[in-house]
């Protein structure tokens, strides 16, 4: 997921880390809190270009405004590059910092994409308007999913430090619901900070290592990005992705039909290093190409078939996902895992993920119990008949006059059509009156029922005479839900 | 559980709610029927039609009619149903509780179960109690509010308190999913679990001083508490009911047209009565119950109001000019959506081919989140327009208009009966990435991708319906080759999940399955051995198929008789292979693709056929030691030998039906009864196959499988084989 990286650019950055520093060591070598940002910062690159060559960066400074110094970008080497330009300023606003953050998200990925900030600071709190404790407490929840990581270059030995903490613990609380604060353990220096950057990066940015396993056949794969664990906000349960991708069979990409998903990663394969896991032998360095990869042939063959197909497959212990091809380009084609929020029940079209079974062997087995049932397909079906579909019956609203007016105007349409249209009439009157005895509304029949005499008067078919006075007499006389009124035979 | 799933709507059902509305409704019959309503001119066929007609000697107006606050409470309770039901199908539950405030009664209309049951809990019907159709023939059984002479004396609050004790008491009994996870945890030995129970309360009353007397809200408040606690010592001693530990009540009074003054109660918004306890009071008309009850069905669900602008649709009455509408839909607000209502632009319709709208040219789209979706006015023409539309296939995008400019992003579309809004992400991460051919294995071009693509065809996955396992009868074991032949692991039927079967099945079909045309000479093959090939992985063989899969090893035998080279591409095979050993390699990869797949007995039997053929070809002798030594076996003999004498039977047809005598046709071949040196190693060692599997057949019911493949025991299986061999032999020249 993309990564900001926000470098604080207040004045006070350029404290110089003095406790631990005897007095031989010359003023211009005492590291500041600033110098000590740019190590993080590029020993956090250097980390992320090694092992996570997809990753979007974006680097932000902020004082008493926040300044995009770099926006989303692959290639790092503009960011070491805008890293060695961090300036100084003033003050710190952390208002200016969280609208800043909002908006170069708005503008580069929406509202959907989850985004990793990394802020380093000193942890200075800032006055007045503006500062860590107002903002702390005034501050909303980013409009999109995020993640924030603090590296805190403060000294246990400051007098804030315990504030600090707390109030940046708090803004991640209001503003990611997720993230940590990184503090130095003992003290401020260049060797405790190296260590959080590296804390940092076993926590979010490992890259995944795992096999894609589909029977017996099988590839070490790569996801980028790496996917998240996934805490459960209701009960705090925590999911963990399997090393392990097991292919569960295929469904056609029209019965997927595009769910919502968790994250979606590029499924890259990775070459064996133990040769052992295709059974292909070894390979050199160069042959990778050469050497047959099950992720090749599953992204020929779903992209070959002329219905198109996706792999569902199970990521984790109740979580799920699917793996379809994908080509932003015409040219360039690739694997996309998606995931789904974890669970069994995520998706209802699909139903309960652990219920879907091999549709052949279903079928193989009904032929042998000499089963009659139909096979089951997509969609899962749920609850009754919306209310949206009007057949076989319409559902009734009489919340306004017009609502009313309007089921009496369509029923004396069809009264002026009898006898053609008896049928629709009862089927019409029946709704009516079923409505009218639910909502213990009879002063609503006998309007009906009049409304069908008058009619009785006008019409001049003998046959419609006779069902508009049997059916007013009905209205008024049954009073049971269940009894049907139905066309008046003279016997 | 979150505090939505389980709602309990409880009505004062008594005589204070049979109060006239005040409200006066016109009846409208209309000239036309309806045209007036919709402000249309007449055409003019109409104006004639209108005029013939005797429409003035008749009295065109009908005394205007009211409601009683019974009947707009009940239509706007199932209004709220509705919209939860649509919204939400069964994910969210709803209860209907009438009290009888004077008589201190109370009536449930439902339970939390889908499907309807009587008092002894016993299934009657088949109308789900979580539908509008049960809860309004409910409602009708329950009928109106009894009319009593109005009470002089002033009311007690006993009725109402009734009410919410019998409410809270509903709360309690757990739902479906919440007996579910109970029972799955007593299934998996944790011992009693009871899920965290959450609720609201929604009460419809009309509270005045003749309804209530002297109660008070904060008296009601302090009952509420009371009532929650005392049902929850009662629940924690209970092994069934579930205590509450946050519990919502949301008090309507409602009172006629002009009459609000007379309520007891004042309207306060949520507020805190206790930690986990909650309550909002408001004070209504029935001119605003609608708007009330919607506001606190948005507020309980979490719902928003989107509007689709501008669709065209076509006049009802003249079809040639259209016109645009606007539909309101209400939908469960999505974490990409702000909360304030918002337009959605009518951008373009796709066909209504399996919602291909959704997923166009085959293409998964990125969804970032999607709600099931219901009209506000579910019967105004629009929206009955739209939801045709959309539930009768066809998948619309639609626009949110935003700075940038117009980007469509919303979908609507059916999934079965249902509308659907998906919203689809603008911009993601996965741009501009390598392609997989530039990765590892993307330079190898003969991959078997159409295989693979019929591979997933025959592993497409379905819904298994609910509880699938359990319907299935207990399947009948056979000892000997029955069509129902036992599977060597647990299958299907033991209560294995349907996600586990298939599972099971990738594993038995991929059990040799080379990923490259050239790491394969069988697979290039497959024309003349396909029903082989695909009987074989299958988890069991009826003797039929193994007969058919006996026919293609005996078909490519006498290809080979023949003198043919293996009918596949030459790049196959080393340059100058003799073909002999051309059809060796095939006949070695056709026996580890049928060792791969040993699922049943007659599996084995397949390769046994192969083995005996192989052995056959090069010698006289007919599997003899075979007969002997599957006698001494434990298991099966009487099949192994019925087979082998089939085999040899069907063996000797197939030779003899060849014209040309397989081993002088060929000129490579030497005499039959001559014995090269090569020759004889070669067949020896085939010879030697049989009674190898003979032997591991004998003790695979203890050893494991791969102990065997890989065992040093060669030599010594070699030289007890040779002997019964002999044995063998002799034993057949007798029978002769």
């Amino acid at each position: 997921m993309p990564t900001i990286i926000v470098a604080d650019a207040s004045l006070s950055m350029l404290r110089p880390v003095g406790s631990n520093y005897g007095p031989e060591v010359s003023d211009d070598d005492i590291p500041t809190r600033k110098t000590l940002t740019v190590e993080v910062i590029n020993q956090f690159v250097d980390h992320v270009s090694a092992h996570c060559k997809l990753e979007f960066v974006a680097l932000m400074t902020f004082s008493s405004a926040a300044v995009v110094e770099r926006t989303f970008t692959r290639d790092l080497y503009l960011i070491r590059e805008s890293v060695l330009a961090i300036p100084t300023h003033d003050v710190t606003n952390y208002d200016a910092l969280l609208s800043g953050i909002a908006k170069l998200v708005a503008d580069s990925w929406g509202t959907t994409v989850p985004i990793q900030i990394l802020l380093v600071t000193d942890g200075s709190l800032g006055f007045g308007s503006g500062s860590l404790r107002d903002v702390a407490r005034s501050s909303k929840k980013f409009p999109f999913p995020a993640k924030m990581n603090v590296l805190s270059l403060n000294d246990p030995e400051d007098k804030n430090f315990a504030e600090s903490c707390q109030m940046l613990k708090k803004l991640i609380e209001v503003t990611c619901e997720d993230g940590c604060i990184y503090l130095p353990e003992n003290h401020l220096n260049s060797k405790e900070c190296s260590t959080l950057v590296e804390k940092i990066c076993a926590k979010d940015y490992t890259p995944y290592k795992g096999t894609i396993k589909c029977g017996h056949m099988s590839s070490k794969v790569t996801l980028c990005p790496p996917p998240q664990p996934f805490v459960s906000k209701g009960d705090e349960k925590r999911y963990d992705i399997s090393e392990q991708i097991e292919v569960l069979g295929f469904i056609l990409v029209n019965d997927m039909a595009s769910p919502p998903v968790h994250s979606r990663h590029l499924l890259l394969p990775l070459k064996s290093s133990d040769g052992k896991s295709n059974g292909k032998g070894d390979e050199g360095e160069d042959s990778d190409g050469n050497v047959p990869n099950f992720c090749v042939l599953l992204h020929g063959a779903l992209k070959v078939s002329t219905e198109h197909y996706c792999a569902m497959c199970e990521v984790g212990t109740e979580w799920f996902g699917f793996i379809h091809a994908f080509s932003d380009s015409k040219k360039k084609s690739n694997l996309i895992l998606s995931i789904l929020s974890p669970g069994t029940n995520i998706i209802p079209w699909l139903g309960n993920l652990q219920h879907l079974g091999p549709k052949e062997d279903f079928i193989q087995k009904k032929t042998v119990q000499g089963d009659s049932a139909p096979v089951p397909s997509f969609p899962v079906k749920h609850g009754d008949k919306k209310s949206y579909i009007a057949t076989p019956n319409q559902t009734t609203v009489w919340l306004t006059p017009g609502g009313l007016n309007a089921d009496i105007q369509k029923l004396l349409r069809h009264a002026r059509k009898l006898p053609e249209k008896t049928q629709q009439f009862y089927k019409e009157l029946n709704r009516m009156r079923r409505w009218a005895l639910a909502l213990g509304f009879d002063s609503v029949l006998e309007t009906i029922a009049a409304v069908l005499e008058r009619e009785c008067i006008s019409t001049s078919h003998p046959e419609a005479s006779i069902q508009l006075t049997y059916a007013a007499t009905q209205l008024r006389t049954q009073t049971v839900y269940s009894h049907t009124i139905t066309q008046h035979s003279a016997k | 559980m979150a505090l939505h799933t389980k709602t309990v709507i409880m009505m004062d059902h008594s005589q204070h709610l049979k109060e006239p509305s005040g409200i006066q409704i016109e009846i409208d019959i209309g000239m036309m029927g309806g045209q007036r309503l919709r402000g249309r001119k007449l055409t003019p066929e109409e104006e004639r039609f209108d005029r013939g007609h005797n429409w003035n000697y008749i009295p065109n107006f009908f005394p205007p009619i009211m409601k009683t606050l019974w009947t707009c409470a009940v239509e706007n309770v199932i209004e709220y149903a509705r919209i939860v039901y649509d919204v939400f199908a069964d994910e969210r539950l709803l209860r209907i509780l009438l009290s009888q405030s004077t008589q201190g009664q109370t009536l449930w209309l439902n339970t939390w179960e889908s499907v309807p049951t009587n008092q002894s809990g016993k299934q009657v019907g088949n109308v789900n109690q979580q539908s509008i159709p049960y809860i309004t023939e409910a409602f009708a059984n329950a009928g109106q509010p009894p009319s009593q002479k109005k009470q002089s004396f002033v009311g007690s609050a006993a009725g109402l308190q009734t009410g919410i004790k019998a409410a809270i008491d509903g709360l309690s009994q757990p739902s479906p999913s919440q007996i579910a996870l109970m029972n799955s945890a007593a299934a998996s030995g944790k011992g009693p679990v009871k899920p965290i129970n959450r609720g609201r309360v929604i009460c419809i009353a009309s509270c005045t001083t003749e309804s209530i007397g002297q109660f008070t809200a904060e008296d009601l408040e302090d009952f509420l508490v009371t009532a929650v606690a005392s049902q929850n010592r009662i629940a924690n001693a209970s092994d069934h009911l579930l205590p509450i530990v946050e519990c919502e009540l949301v008090l309507l009074s409602l009172h006629p047209l002009g009459k609000e003054n007379t309520s007891r109660v004042l309207s306060r918004p949520l507020h805190d009565i206790s930690n986990s306890v909650r309550a909002e009071v408001y004070v209504v008309t029935p001119d605003k119950l609608n708007d009330k009850l919607l506001e606190v069905c948005k507020s309980h669900h979490n719902l928003v109001v989107s509007t689709v602008t501008n669709i065209p649709m076509k006049e009802e009455q003249n079809a040639v000019s259209s016109s645009n509408y606007d539909v309101p839909l209400f939908h469960a607000k999505m974490p990409s959506t702000s909360s304030e209502t918002r337009m959605l632009r009518w951008s373009t319709p796709t066909a209504a081919k399996n919602g291909s709208g959704l997923c166009p040219g085959g293409v998964i789209q990125h969804c970032a989140s999607a709600t099931r979706i219901t009209p506000v006015d579910v019967n105004s023409r629009p929206s009955t327009c739209l939801s045709n539309f959309v539930v009768n296939g066809r998948s619309v995008w639609v626009e949110q208009p935003s700075k940038k400019g117009k980007q469509a992003t919303h979908v609507l579309t059916p999934h079965g009966a249902e509308m659907w809004m998906h919203v689809m992400e603008s911009r993601n991460t996965l741009e501009d990435l390598p392609a997989i051919s530039e990765g590892v294995g993307g330079r190898i071009t003969d991959y078997r991708i159409t295989d693979f693509a019929e591979f997933i065809k025959t592993n497409v996955m379905i819904p298994y319906p609910p509880g699938y396992s359990e319907h299935l009868p207990k399947p009948k074991y056979e000892k000997d080759g029955g069509s129902f032949v036992r599977r060597r692991s647990s299958s299907i039927d033991d209560g294995k999940k349907p996600v586990d079967v298939a599972k099971a099945r990738l594993l038995r079909k991929t059990t040799y399955w080379p990923l490259t045309l050239s790491g394969s000479v069988l697979f290039a093959l497959s024309a003349h051995i396909e029903k082989l090939l695909t009987l074989v992985p299958n988890e069991t063989l009826s003797e039929m198929e193994k007969v058919e899969c006996d026919k293609v090893i005996w078909n490519l035998m006498s290809l080979e008789a023949r003198g043919d080279s293996p009918p596949v591409p030459s790049s196959h095979f080393r340059k100058g292979m003799k073909r002999d050993d051309q059809w060796k390699m095939v006949y070695g990869e056709l026996e580890t693709f049928i060792r791969a797949n040993l699922h049943t007995e007659t599996h084995k039997k397949v390769l046994e056929c192969l083995l005996d053929c192989r052995s056959t070809d090069k010698s006289s002798s007919v599997s003899d030691p075979r007969l002997q030594d599957s006698g001494n076996g434990e298991k099966g003999s009487r099949a192994v030998k019925e087979i082998n004498v089939d085999a040899a039977l069907e063996e000797i047809k197939l030779l003899t039906s060849t014209p040309k005598s397989p081993v002088t046709d060929s000129p490579m071949s030497p005499p039959m009864s001559g014995s090269t040196p090569d020759v004889l190693d070669h067949s020896s060692k085939k010879m030697c196959r049989p009674n190898l599997l003979t032997l591991y057949m004998q003790k695979t019911e203890k050893k494991d499988l791969r102990t065997l493949a890989g065992g040093k025991l060669y030599p010594h299986l070699a030289s007890a084989n040779s002997e019964q061999e002999g044995s063998g032999k002799s034993s057949r020249k007798n029978e002769a």
